[in-house]
C-alpha cells in the first residue's frame, strides 16, 4: 500500500465562464500527519477538497485517494468530511446528526450508537446531544461536524476551516483532538487561512495561492528556508559601520542587527565588530520563519508574478488571531 | 439497505419538521372528520353526528340512494376537489424545497460526499416525497373507508384506487417540479412553474375537451338533420310520384325545406365542424405531451363501486345522485358527455403522463448526477 493517502498529479479545475480555480496541483500526503493546506480566500483551497469529495469534477490531472481514483464511491466510505459552511439539518439533534451520517456510510448500528456515545464525550457535547441543531451555537454545530466526520472511522479526514466561529477554549480542544487523531494514526487534511491554529499541530503543508502550488513540505523544513539570526545590541555603531553593514546585506535597525544565514560562523566577525566599537551585546539568536511569515512570503513572492486576482477573489492577509 | 432508508428517514423527518406537513395532516383529519359526520337514520340524514338533521324520505338509512349518495360526496365533492387539487397542492409545497436543498453548499457536502451514489441520493429523496404523499392519502381514504362501513354498512375497498391515483398525478407535477429545482436550486421558481404546468396542461385538457364534445354536438346535429333532409326528400319522390305540388305545399313548406339546408350546411355551404376538427386533431397531439391530471383522477370513475357497480360513479355528482334512467341516458348531453369522458383509454391517459414524468425525472437525476455544488 502506497503511504501517501493522497497522491495527485496536475490537477486543475476551471469553472464557467473560464475562471481556473486550480492550475496544475501535484500534491502528496502521507499517511498518518496533520496536513495544512493554506492559502488566502479564493486560492482554491476548498476547490480541491470538493474534487476530492466528488462534489465538483476535476477539469484535468490525475490522483488517488487511499490507492483508488478520486470519486470512488467505496473510497468514500472511509473518508470524514466537516464541510466548509456545513449547514446541519436544524430538525435534526446533534447525535441524530452524527447517526444520520453514520447512516449514509453504511456503519452498523451497535457501532453507531458506541462511536456516537464515545464522538459526543470527544468533542464534549454529550449533554447538548438532544437539543435541536437550531439551538447551537456555531461551536457547538462546529463540535458536532467533527464528530459526525469521525464516525465512520475514517482513514482521511478533510475539515474545511474547522475553527471557523469556535471560540478560544475551543480552538485550544480542536489542536487537542487533531492530535489524538494523529497518534490514532488517522491522515487529517485542513484547510484554513487562520494559520495560528495549524503551526502548533501541522506536520506538513502546503500554500497555494491563485489555483497554484507555491510550496509544500514539512513545516520545520520550509521555514528553515530562510533562516536569520538576529543580534541585539545597546548603545550605538558609528554610521561607517553601519553603512557598510548594509553594503553586505545586514539590516541594521534601531539596536537590532539582522543577517539571512544559517551559519553561526559568518555571524562571529559582526559581533567582533561590535564589541570593538564598545557596543554592549544583550542576544543573539537563530530564527526560523513563522508560519505567518513563510505563507505571507510564498503569497508576496506569487503576487508580484501572478495576474491580478480575479473578481471575488481577492487576496486577504491570514487571520491571526490572539490565541 | 442502511444509507437508503437513513435518506428516506431523513425527507420525513424533515417534512414533519415543516409547519405545512401538519396542516395539510389537520385540514385532512378535518375534512375525514366532517365526512365521518354525515349520517343516515330512518328520518333521513344527519350532519355534525346528528346536530343538525335533514329529514329526507330518499336518503334513509339502508336505501341504496344513501350509500350513492354518500359515496358521491366522497367521489365528487371530496376527492374531486380535496383530494386532486388542495392536498395535492399542498403535497407540492411540502416537498419543494427537499431537492434545492440538497443542492445547497452546506448541506450537499453532509450527503453526497458520502458512500451512496448521487443517483441513489436522488432516488431515495424521491421515494421519501412520495411516502409523504403516501401517508396523507392512505390516511385520508383510510378514514373515508371505515365512515362508509359505518355509514351505509358496506365495506367498499375500491375507494382505495384514489391512492395510487394521486400518487401517479402528484407523481406527473413532482417530476417536473425536481427537474426545475435541480436546474435552478430555487424553491419558489420550482414551484410556480410547476403550478403554470398545472394550469396550462388543465386549461389544454379541458379546451381539447370542450373542442371534442362541441364536434360530437355538431356531428349528432348533423346526423340528425341528415336524418330530417332524407325523409324530406323520400316525402318528395313521394309528391313527384304523385302529385308533387299539392304534397309539396300542404305538408314540407318550401321555407322550411330551404332553412333545413342553410342550417346543415351554413351560409357558406361549410358547417365549420371540418375546420374544427383540424384544430382539435393538433389540440390532442399537442395535450398528448402534457401530464394528464384531470384524466387521471377520473379514470376512477370507471373503477368505484358504487351499489355493487364497478363504474357506477360517472357522470356528474346530480347525475348520479338523481340516478338517471335509460331514457334519460338518451339525452344527447349525457352521451356526449360520455362518449368525452371515454374519448381516451385509461392507457393512453396514465402511459402518456408516466412516460412525461419518466422523461422529466431522468433529465433531473442526470442534472442532479453531474451538478456542481
Amino acid at each position: 500500500m502506497s503511504d501517501y493517502v493522497l497522491d495527485l498529479s496536475g490537477i486543475r479545475k476551471t469553472y464557467r465562464g473560464g475562471v481556473e480555480a486550480l492550475k496544475g496541483i501535484d500534491l502528496q500526503v502521507p499517511r498518518g500527519c496533520i496536513y495544512g493546506l493554506l492559502g488566502p480566500n479564493g486560492a482554491g483551497k476548498s476547490t480541491m477538497v470538493k474534487i476530492l469529495t466528488t462534489l465538483i469534477r476535476k477539469s484535468g490531472g490525475d490522483g488517488t485517494m487511499l490507492g483508488k481514483p478520486i470519486g470512488d464511491r467505496g473510497t468514500l466510505q472511509k473518508v470524514g468530511l466537516l464541510p466548509e459552511h456545513a449547514r446541519f439539518p436544524d430538525y435534526l439533534t446533534g447525535r441524530q446528526v452524527i447517526e444520520f451520517t453514520a447512516g449514509l456510510q453504511d456503519v452498523a448500528s451497535a457501532e453507531t450508537k458506541q462511536r456516537t456515545d464515545a464522538l459526543l464525550e470527544l468533542v464534549q457535547m454529550t449533554d447538548a446531544q438532544n437539543r435541536k441543531m437550531k439551538g447551537y451555537s456555531k461551536g457547538m454545530k462546529q463540535r458536532i461536524g467533527i464528530a459526525q466526520a469521525l464516525v465512520n472511522n475514517p482513514e482521511i479526514v478533510f475539515l474545511d476551516e474547522p475553527t471557523d466561529g469556535v471560540d478560544p477554549a475551543g480552538r485550544r480542544d480542536f489542536r487537542i483532538l487533531m492530535k489524538r487523531l494523529r497518534e490514532e494514526g488517522r491522515t487529517i487534511f485542513i484547510n484554513t487561512h487562520i494559520l495560528s491554529e495549524l503551526e502548533p499541530i501541522v506536520d506538513r503543508v502546503a500554500i497555494i495561492s491563485h489555483g497554484e502550488l507555491l510550496g509544500e513540505g514539512e513545516l520545520d523544513d520550509l521555514r528553515s528556508q530562510k533562516p536569520e539570526y538576529q543580534i541585539e545590541f545597546e548603545g550605538v555603531i558609528s554610521q561607517e559601520t553601519q553603512i557598510s553593514m548594509e553594503k553586505g546585506g545586514l539590516s541594521v535597525e534601531s539596536g537590532l542587527i539582522t543577517m539571512d544565514t544559517s551559519k553561526a560562523g559568518d555571524v562571529q566577525h559582526v559581533i567582533d565588530h561590535l564589541r570593538g566599537e564598545g557596543v554592549v551585546i544583550s542576544r543573539v539568536e537563530k530564527k526560523t520563519q513563522s508560519l505567518e511569515e513563510l505563507f505571507m512570503g510564498f503569497v508576496e513572492q506569487s503576487s508580484v508574478s501572478a495576474p491580478p486576482p480575479l473578481p471575488g477573489a481577492a487576496v486577504q492577509p491570514p487571520v491571526i488571531p490572539n490565541a | 439497505m442502511k444509507p437508503y432508508y437513513t435518506i428516506l428517514l431523513d425527507s420525513f423527518r424533515m417534512l414533519k419538521s415543516t409547519a405545512i406537513f401538519w396542516v395539510t395532516l389537520g385540514i385532512s383529519l378535518l375534512v375525514a372528520l366532517i365526512y365521518l359526520s354525515i349520517g343516515f337514520d330512518e328520518k333521513g340524514m344527519s350532519l355534525f353526528f346528528g346536530l343538525a338533521p335533514i329529514e329526507n324520505d330518499l336518503f334513509r338509512k339502508g336505501t341504496p340512494q344513501s350509500e350513492t349518495l354518500y359515496v358521491a360526496i366522497f367521489t365528487k365533492l371530496i376527492a374531486d376537489y380535496w383530494l386532486s387539487w388542495i392536498a395535492v397542492l399542498m403535497a407540492l409545497i411540502s416537498c419543494a424545497s427537499i431537492f434545492p436543498e440538497a443542492l445547497q453548499e452546506g448541506s450537499a457536502g453532509m450527503v453526497l460526499t458520502k458512500k451512496p451514489s448521487r443517483l441513489k441520493v436522488f432516488l431515495a429523496k424521491f421515494a421519501g416525497s412520495l411516502l409523504f404523499v403516501t401517508i396523507q392519502v392512505v390516511l385520508f381514504v383510510a378514514i373515508v373507508f371505515v365512515a362508509l362501513k359505518w355509514r351505509v354498512g358496506s365495506w367498499n375497498p375500491s375507494i382505495f384506487w384514489y391512492v395510487p391515483l394521486i400518487l401517479l398525478v402528484f407523481t406527473y407535477l413532482y417530476s417536473f417540479m425536481v427537474l426545475v429545482a435541480v436546474k435552478t436550486r430555487s424553491v419558489m421558481t420550482a414551484l410556480i412553474l410547476t403550478l403554470v404546468l398545472w394550469a396550462v396542461s388543465s386549461f389544454v385538457g379541458w379546451v381539447e375537451g370542450q373542442m371534442y364534445q362541441g364536434i360530437q354536438m355538431m356531428e349528432m346535429f348533423e346526423d340528425r338533420e341528415n336524418e330530417k333532409e332524407r325523409e324530406v326528400d323520400v316525402v318528395k319522390e313521394e309528391a313527384l310520384a304523385e302529385d308533387e305540388d299539392e304534397i309539396l305545399d300542404e305538408e314540407v313548406p318550401e321555407e322550411e325545406l330551404t332553412e333545413v339546408v342553410i342550417e346543415r350546411r351554413g351560409p357558406g355551404g361549410d358547417s365549420g365542424n371540418g375546420t374544427m376538427k383540424i384544430w382539435h386533431q393538433r389540440l390532442v397531439a399537442a395535450y398528448a405531451i402534457f401530464p394528464k391530471t384531470g384524466r387521471t383522477m377520473e379514470v376512477a370513475d370507471r373503477l368505484i363501486v358504487v351499489n355493487g357497480e364497478k363504474g357506477g360513479n360517472k357522470g356528474s355528482f346530480m347525475s348520479i345522485l338523481l340516478g338517471m334512467d335509460e331514457d334519460e341516458q338518451d339525452n344527447e348531453f349525457v352521451i356526449v358527455s360520455e362518449k368525452a369522458a371515454d374519448r381516451h383509454s385509461t392507457g393512453y391517459a396514465i402511459g402518456t403522463s408516466v412516460a412525461f414524468a419518466f422523461i422529466m425525472l431522468s433529465l433531473a437525476a442526470w442534472i442532479f448526477c453531474r451538478k456542481e455544488v
